[in-house]
């Protein structure tokens, strides 16, 4: 099964068609990279990804279902660009911010048990973070803040990852580390992955596809058991 | 206490700390969603509820809190029609409830009535008046409590929020309606003009302390309570405005705070 599949999509700001019979699809255990300059539609494939917008034309489905009922199952995780810079002040733990994403699990009206706490630690330590339980979120570096929204996206076990360029705005040695760790994670939970990056693709060596995109329409790069 | 022998301070005791104990709770929300300002124009629009209601021969507060109600929900609809200049939605909504009150206050026989609205009438609040803010002090309290994680993760995060599952347009408009309520309320006791004070100071005084999102809505709370029941014994005293006295409790406070965390900081850097 293909855990994303997009199928000639259209997308137009107003008169401005920025996707044009968009097509691509990505099978379950990939680990890809999607690239684009500046202004090529990257956000806006995204947002469409997340149900955020709708296509002109087009389907775009996630494992296996029509993605705008797929999206708020629980089954998706997504770790957004700067997810923390704007709330550099806001007044939270990391235990808080990570217990928030089990919103599903835990349910409406209700409160987190014990055994969501676990599964908040269980995040938290594959990420090397567990130390930074009851620290404010805006106390951390914006290297270990980015860990911090990887371990919120980890923590409702998703089957698919989605990181819109979770590398923007840290430094080179953060960058590797959150590398290593999505490898990893690649690697022993054989996770999905999609990443839309900018660069430094040398440094991840989980990708095992890149995708470009350019003039509206996903070009494969290097495909299946291609080298980087 | 002599303070307490009197009804009407027994009345405004109890009304200013129900309240305390709601505003903080509704202000932090406001705050970490940037949109303080929005207590300033539903607190002004319900100005014009108070007129509305005078003219009308019905309780203010009743107007207060059906115009605000009114006001918050156009806010919200013009909000998602304009999305990328959405604080323009207060300006305008602030601007019609000014206008809108200050036309109609001109109709108003009792001026003294809507005028104890413009600065809250704390200790003139009625009998009737006490139970209509304990019921919906513990109405907003428990809608709070019930969706105290769904409105900490639209705070943090809208779009993961979504994502998650959270019915993020279905809280946020039950939150717009606690909020209509809670300043519509406020505004008899403290005053339309100090209300989004009364929101928004215990929180940034709670924000300096806090160390997790729980014991800072826990600090403003009891900030918000210490103001109130501060600011009501001084102006007793004092002979002062209640709502303003109150009001300036909290600024004071704020000050104080701020400084002395400023001189730790650098008593611990000097150490």
């Amino acid at each position: 099964m293909q855990a994303i599949e997009i199928q000639n999509v259209d997308f137009a700001y107003g008169k401005e068609l920025i996707l044009k019979e968009a097509s691509a699809g990505i099978d379950e255990g990939d680990f890809v990279a999607l690239t684009g300059e500046n202004g090529t539609g990257k956000s806006t494939l995204l947002r469409l990804l997340l149900a955020e917008l709708k296509p002109l034309r087009g389907r775009i489905r996630l494992l296996g279902e029509d993605n705008d009922r797929i999206i708020r199952s629980g089954k998706v995780g997504y770790v957004a660009q700067n997810g923390t810079y704007a709330n550099q002040n806001f007044p939270a733990t990391v235990e808080e911010i990570v217990t928030a994403n089990l919103y599903k699990q835990i349910g409406l009206f209700r409160f987190p048990s014990k055994s969501h706490k676990h599964q908040v630690y269980e995040a938290l330590e594959k990420l090397k973070m567990s130390e930074f339980a009851k620290t404010m979120i805006g106390e951390l570096s914006g290297g270990q803040q980015q860990r911090i929204m990887l371990a919120r996206a980890l923590v409702i076990k998703p089957e698919l990852l989605i990181l819109d360029e979770p590398t923007t705005g840290i430094d080179m040695k953060s960058v590797r580390q959150l590398y290593e760790i999505l490898g990893e994670l690649h690697e022993s939970e054989k996770l999905t992955i999609l990443m839309v990056t900018h660069g430094h693709l040398e440094e991840c060596a989980g990708i095992n596809r890149i995708l470009h995109l350019e003039d509206g329409k996903i070009e494969e790069v290097i495909g299946n058991g291609g080298e980087l | 206490m002599s303070i307490l022998q009197y009804p009407f301070m027994q009345r405004a005791f109890l009304v200013g700390i129900f309240l305390a104990v709601i505003a903080p709770c509704i202000g932090m929300t406001i705050v970490l969603q940037r949109k303080s300002m929005i207590g300033d124009a539903l607190s002004h629009t319900s100005l014009a509820g108070v007129a509305i209601g005078i003219l009308l021969g019905i309780n203010p507060i009743l107007g207060a809190t059906a115009t605000c109600i009114a006001a918050a929900l156009s806010i919200e609809f013009i909000q998602r029609k304009i999305p990328r200049y959405s604080e323009m939605a207060i300006a305008i909504i602030m601007s019609t409830g000014i206008g809108l009150a200050g036309v109609l206050s001109g109709f108003t026989k009792s001026s003294g009535n809507f005028n104890s609205f413009l600065f809250g009438s704390i200790v003139a609040i009625s009998n009737m008046e006490l139970r209509m803010v304990v019921i919906i002090s513990v109405c907003v309290l428990t809608a709070f409590l019930l969706l105290y994680k769904e409105l900490f993760y639209i705070g943090f995060d809208e779009r993961a929020a979504r994502i998650a599952g959270v019915p993020v347009r279905l809280v946020n408009f039950i939150f717009t309606m606690l909020t209509a309520l809670t300043i519509s309320i406020a505004s008899r006791t403290v005053g339309a003009l100090v209300v989004s004070s009364l929101l928004v100071i215990p929180v940034a005084c709670g924000m300096q302390i806090g160390r997790s999102y729980k014991m800072t809505l826990v600090c403003s709370v009891i900030f918000a309570v210490f103001f109130t029941v501060a600011g009501l014994t001084l102006s007793y005293y004092w002979k002062l405005k209640p709502g303003g006295t109150i009001v300036l409790t909290g600024v004071v406070c704020f000050l104080i705070i701020i400084i002395l965390k400023a001189l730790i900081k650098s008593l611990r850097r000097a150490g």
